[in-house]
């Protein structure tokens, strides 16, 4: 079934609506939830707490991008109970390629205004755009979906090195173009 | 800046970046069994939790009672849905029967061949491995029972042939997620989920891996039922045909390979065209492939160990010739006719002191030949001639397209809509027909003129 439709079953509150995403994007957020969470029985609650959350949420929204909406609300519950679960805020390092993603930023001042991080979001966007769409995958998939290396270069049928040789390359452009674009990082 | 808010910014990119991953992610998450067992939330022995998605619905509207005051009903319709949750077979809100497991049994360890309309009447060999995953996702898939009078609006897609145990049966997929079920005894019919459609969709039409040979196995049609796809267990070799080797003559040279252009007058790829400009089929094994050139022409002569002779002229362990255009040929061979032309440079610009260390490779079509130890047919003309061994000496006719691989009984051609089944006896029927045309190879001051009809040759 397409997005529209679901979309509008949510809007008609038919409860098929959430068998049908469940159908469609069901695994998807499990899996996001599951490399956030690492726990089965966690994932399982935080996809199902997704589908109670798009059935009170979406009679006010019409998302244009339905997965990237509901990847959106897997995305900050699991998070969010991750750091509940541990009882501590740094939790999400578990799963975070923060180490990686420290190649790319070097200690400056952390941005304070919503504005200014919504801006940095679109300045990376912009970046990836500029990438093959392979390339925008391999590092959406990484940094985004938290998928493994491993993961991602068996579902592009690629070698491990590739993927992190790929990686590797992204961080230093997009650090390179976000230098050039006046961001303190 | 830290790399926490690095990672917020990029919690934040465009959503269509989010979709594209997620959609590559879908396509990939496909194969996944583990997924798909926690996607239909069925139970196969393996440790897998799902807690079904209708009772966290219902655990709300059970609180929404609860919070209103009506005591325990709430609590009553919670526990209510989990038990139900919990049965194998169950009853759901129509007078559908919904059955968690493969209604068929388990097929882990069993084997299945795919029929899709992308390939029939090919048979899919799966791989052990590939079917047992498919198992898997029969076992957690949600089989729900209909009403088998009510025919599906869509046609009929993939076809799932299973011989497990004493078992055999097979399942048709159709475009709206209904299955038949079918045995010889009778047809049942379910709907599985769009996940598990896809799964066997992916398995049969693997656009990922293309075709190959090495899984396919050739069924006639008649074959194409519950016992018949299992009579045949060979399957293609990988290749039907191959580029020959460089000669050793040529070993030292360097090859060009060049595409000679032949007035063709009628599509060489419809086996029927070409079996009506045959005169005979000759059935045997390649015995071996060698090159000559006759003024500036190359040929490919491939022997043949025959084993059946349509016409009947020869007898079984006969060697013959099939002769062939195209193949190696020395560039100064190629180039001295085309020099008394003043069209020398015609293919290449080839100073005297390198044109003995050029070969050319002529490819004519595909540039590929049958292979040494295989069986094939082969659509022919002539015969009057012998080489200097005494072997007769044929024409091939419709070139790869008028050579067929033998399979047991079947013949397989390859053109470029892939390969084509026939039996001997609809290939003697073609043979039977009137030719149309008779394509003449002639020459005129040395060059090759095209192919051209009696009619027109009369002219």
């Amino acid at each position: 079934m397409d997005d529209n439709s679901i979309i509008e079953m949510y809007w008609n509150r038919d409860k098929q609506a959430i068998h049908e995403t469940d159908q469609k994007y069901g695994r998807l957020c499990y899996r996001l939830a599951d490399n956030i969470l690492k726990l089965k029985e966690d994932a399982e609650e935080c996809v199902n707490d997704t589908f109670m959350k798009l059935w009170n949420s979406i009679p006010d929204d019409r998302p244009a991008h339905f997965s990237a909406y509901i990847c959106q609300i897997v995305k900050r519950l699991a998070l969010s109970k991750l750091r509940y679960n541990k009882a501590d805020k740094r939790a999400a390092e578990n799963c975070v390629p923060y180490e990686e993603l420290s190649e790319i930023v070097s200690g400056g001042a952390d941005p304070e205004e919503a504005s200014i991080m919504s801006e940095l979001s679109e300045s990376i966007s912009e970046y990836l755009m500029t990438e093959s769409k392979q390339n925008r995958i391999i590092f959406v998939r990484r940094y985004w979906y938290y998928d493994s290396a491993e993961t991602i270069a068996e579902a592009l049928n690629i070698s491990p090195g590739t993927v992190w040789s790929v990686l590797s390359r992204m961080r230093k452009r997009l650090k390179k173009r976000l230098k050039k674009e006046g961001y303190d990082i | 800046m830290k790399a926490e808010m690095l990672d917020k910014a990029i919690k934040g990119i465009r959503p269509e970046l989010i979709e594209e991953a997620a959609l590559q992610i879908q396509e990939n998450n496909l194969s996944s069994a583990k997924d798909t067992q926690r996607q239909n939330g069925a139970v196969s022995g393996v440790d897998i939790y799902h807690r079904p998605l209708r009772n966290k619905i219902f655990a709300a509207a059970a609180a929404i009672v609860l919070v209103a005051g009506a005591g325990t009903g709430g609590a009553l319709l919670l526990k209510g849905m989990k038990d139900k949750s919990e049965i194998a077979v169950t009853a759901s809100g129509s007078d559908e029967v919904v059955i968690s497991g493969a209604p068929f049994g388990d097929i882990t360890g069993g084997k299945v061949r795919y029929l899709s309309t992308v390939y029939a009447p090919f048979l899919l060999d799966s791989e052990q491995e590939s079917t047992d995953e498919l198992a898997e996702a029969f076992n957690s898939a949600v089989w729900e029972k209909l009403d088998s009078n009510i025919e599906s609006s869509y046609g009929g897609r993939d076809v799932v042939y299973v011989s497990s145990g004493d078992k055999r049966f097979r399942l048709v997929f159709y475009g709206d997620r209904t299955v038949d079920y079918e045995t010889e005894s009778g047809i049942v019919r379910y709907r599985v989920s769009e996940n598990t459609a896809e799964i066997v969709r992916s398995k049969a039409e693997p656009d990922d891996k293309g075709y190959i040979n090495s899984h396919m196995i050739p069924c006639k049609t008649e074959d194409l039922t519950i016992d018949g796809v299992w009579k045949n267990n060979e399957v293609l070799p990988d290749k039907l045909f191959e580029k020959p080797g460089v000669p050793e003559e040529f070993k030292d040279k360097e090859i060009r390979e060049i595409d000679p252009q032949y007035g063709i007058i009628y599509d060489l790829q419809d086996i029927e065209k070409d079996a009506a400009e045959a005169e005979d089929i000759i059935v045997g094994e390649v015995s071996s492939i060698s090159f000559e050139r006759s003024m500036n022409i190359a040929y490919t002569s491939i022997g043949i160990t025959v084993s059946e002779d349509i016409a009947g002229k020869l007898s079984a362990g006969e060697q013959v010739i099939v002769k062939f255009s195209g193949g190696y040929i020395p560039a100064r061979d190629k180039l001295n006719v085309y020099d008394m032309t003043s069209s020398y440079q015609y293919f290449d610009d080839i100073p005297e002191k390198d044109i003995d260390n050029i070969c050319y490779y002529e490819k004519v079509f595909s540039g590929e030949y049958p292979i040494v130890g295989m069986k094939y047919a082969f659509l022919v003309n002539g015969g009057d001639q012998t080489d200097k061994n005494g072997g007769k000496v044929y024409r091939s006719i419709g070139h790869e397209y008028g050579v067929l691989y033998k399979y047991d009984d079947i013949y397989v051609q390859r053109n470029d809509n892939g390969l084509n089944l026939y039996s001997m006896d609809e290939l003697k029927k073609m043979l039977e027909s009137p030719s149309v045309y008779m394509p003449i190879l002639t020459q005129k001051d040395g060059k090759i003129v095209e192919y051209v009809t009696p009619d027109e040759k009369e002219k």
